[in-house]
């Protein structure tokens, strides 16, 4: 397995977030993540990436324990991910965000890191914005940026955090194309979602979270069947489209 | 660069340079300060600038390089223009020996940590006799040195600390460090998750900011040619190392510049009003912040962005 971790625990002091959790994905797997507010989401790609230390457990990656690299290390190693509250360098530009992840996460240098850094831009629409600071971009273009930002460090493992949500119908279009793009490039995602929909059309496999435990996890469509899915979280009409976002404010995206 | 840029900047060079043939000894004195404690504030604005580090205790590194210098010549006979790049390794080595214990501690933690080691090494000179305690140590090397050339020469050594620790921070900050700097500053977490070893680059920053001060320590006190454990071990040379920051731009390669030339021309109009200068230096540091928070610098680029140094990236 690519990614392994092994009845992984994590509090935060008496607060147990994730009890004990067992999950392993394929190498290139597709892998959508649900589950509802407070369900350990983000608290599992922390613990994946290293931002944060699981309490127990283990974290494997390609057969190899990572449990103890710090999160520069594991980047290193390939473990990008973007945060649910957009973290850009705000004092530095658009560029220079893309271009730390590409000089350190990538280990690029010279042409080559300014290469992946546009090349990240321009996959996320953001080249037109190359020479702004980060601190003038809308939150959305923030979301952006987090994921260019997570693209130029060439991962192997990409972790996502909400990175659709507020976005209009059209542009939640364009990012599917581009993350399946990036996965069938051969870079395995793992994508924390609210937009069921969104994901249930591009993942392969469906993981639902509660409380820190797995309690569903297989095909996407099969998974949302299962009652324990239904009621706890879901609700029952799943069907319906009321659960695609309306378009927003007049956010434009900009051109590639 | 502009070839009339670079002619400019040679030809203040060259003024400079020339400077002991043109004044007199005052002078060249006066500029001793200037350029020492240009070089203590680019040294603190790169750790608190730069790297999100506020150290409080930054004169640790003035006194260790001043005594290493004073010690070295003064035992051995040693001439002490050639001991400076010996004060620069002890302190380095100084920094590095504290820096494991320093960086476990966390923003005020650390500030106020930094300044606890002063005061503890401060303490701990006063006590060692082979360091001269209380009375400090003389720089008698100096002794057989003509007056022209000692002042000519450590004014020289002064001008290659203030010059040479503005390039080589330039340099740094143009670099892959420059890079890791400024996304570390920005948000530790995110640099992290994009590779940048945190601890790493604060680490090399602070090893650079203390061998920088050392060295314009020791520099300062040749100008003195006496060293004591309670002057070169004083806050004071960090109050006016952060009253420099603050006043030019903290995070500006330009501040420090401006800042030292506003530094000294209060201190030598108004510094014979005894306290009353310290309150109204204190004032104007408090105006700066609440008002111009980017002090000097950024009021001067609220119209245009200036980038004379280009360490910026841009996307062509």
């Amino acid at each position: 397995m690519f990614l392994e971790l092994g009845d992984v625990r994590k509090a935060y002091g008496r607060s147990v977030v994730i009890p004990g959790l067992s999950l392993a994905v394929g190498e290139g797997e597709f892998v959508g993540v649900i589950g509802p507010n407070g369900a350990g989401k983000s608290t599992l790609f922390g613990v994946i990436s290293g931002g944060l230390v699981a309490d127990s457990g283990q974290v494997k990656l390609a057969g190899a324990d990572i449990s103890r690299i710090d999160a520069a290390g594991r980047c290193h190693l390939g473990i990008a991910r973007t945060f649910q509250i957009p973290q850009p360098f705000l004092g530095l530009t658009v560029y220079e965000n893309a271009l730390v992840s590409a000089t350190f996460g990538a280990k690029l240098d010279g042409h080559e890191a300014e290469a992946a850094a546009c090349q990240a831009l321009e996959q996320t629409g953001l080249l037109p914005l190359a020479n702004n600071a980060a601190d003038t971009l809308t939150l959305l273009q923030r979301k952006r940026l987090e994921l260019a930002r997570a693209i130029a460090t060439k991962p192997r493992l990409l972790l996502l955090d909400e990175v659709a949500g507020g976005l209009t119908d059209a542009e939640v279009i364009e990012l599917l194309e581009l993350i399946v793009r990036i996965n069938q490039s051969g870079v395995t995602v793992l994508w924390i979602e609210h937009l069921v929909h969104a994901l249930v059309s591009v993942a392969q496999r469906l993981v639902v979270l509660a409380e820190g435990q797995i309690v569903a996890d297989g095909k996407p469509r099969e998974v949302l069947e299962v009652p324990a899915v239904r009621e706890t979280y879901l609700g029952s009409d799943l069907d319906d489209d009321n659960e695609v976002p309306q378009p927003q404010s007049g956010d434009s995206h900009a051109a590639c | 660069m502009k070839s009339s840029k670079i002619l400019a900047m040679l030809v203040l060079l060259g003024v400079l340079v020339a400077l002991p043939w043109i004044g007199g000894y005052a002078t060249q004195r006066l500029m001793v300060e200037v350029f020492t404690l240009y070089a203590i504030a680019l040294a603190w604005n790169l750790l608190a600038g730069y790297g999100g580090i506020v150290a409080v205790g930054q004169h640790v590194f003035i006194g260790i390089g001043a005594y290493s210098l004073f010690f070295l010549s003064t035992s051995f006979g040693l001439n002490p223009w050639l001991m400076l790049p010996a004060a620069v390794v002890i302190t380095a080595l100084f920094a590095l020996l504290f820096a494991l214990p320093m960086f476990r501690l966390r923003g005020a933690y650390f500030a106020v940590g930094t300044w606890v080691l002063a005061e503890i090494t401060r303490i701990a000179v006063l006590n060692s006799d082979w360091l001269g305690a209380g009375a400090g140590m003389p720089l008698s090397t100096m002794m057989g040195i003509t007056r022209w050339l000692r002042n000519a020469g450590i004014y020289w050594a002064a001008l290659a600390v203030g010059v040479g620790s503005l390039g080589v921070v330039w340099w740094l900050l143009r670099g892959r460090l420059g890079l890791a700097l400024l996304s570390v500053r920005d948000n530790e977490a995110a640099a992290a998750a994009s590779g940048v070893n945190v601890l790493r680059t604060k680490v090399i920053l602070w090893l650079v900011a203390a061998a920088i001060t050392g060295l314009a320590g020791a520099v300062a006190y040749m100008n003195t040619l006496q060293v004591t454990p309670s002057a070169s071990f004083s806050l004071n040379w960090t109050a006016a190392a952060i009253f420099i920051a603050v006043l030019g731009g903290i995070g500006t390669l330009e501040g420090p510049l401006i800042g030292v030339l506003v530094y000294f021309l209060l201190r030598e109009m108004f510094s014979s009003y005894g306290s009353w200068y310290f309150i109204v230096l204190g004032c104007i540091a408090i105006l700066t912040m609440l008002l111009a928070p980017g002090g000097a610098w950024s009021l001067l680029t609220r119209r245009r962005p200036l980038d004379p140094f280009g360490i910026r990236r841009m996307l062509s």
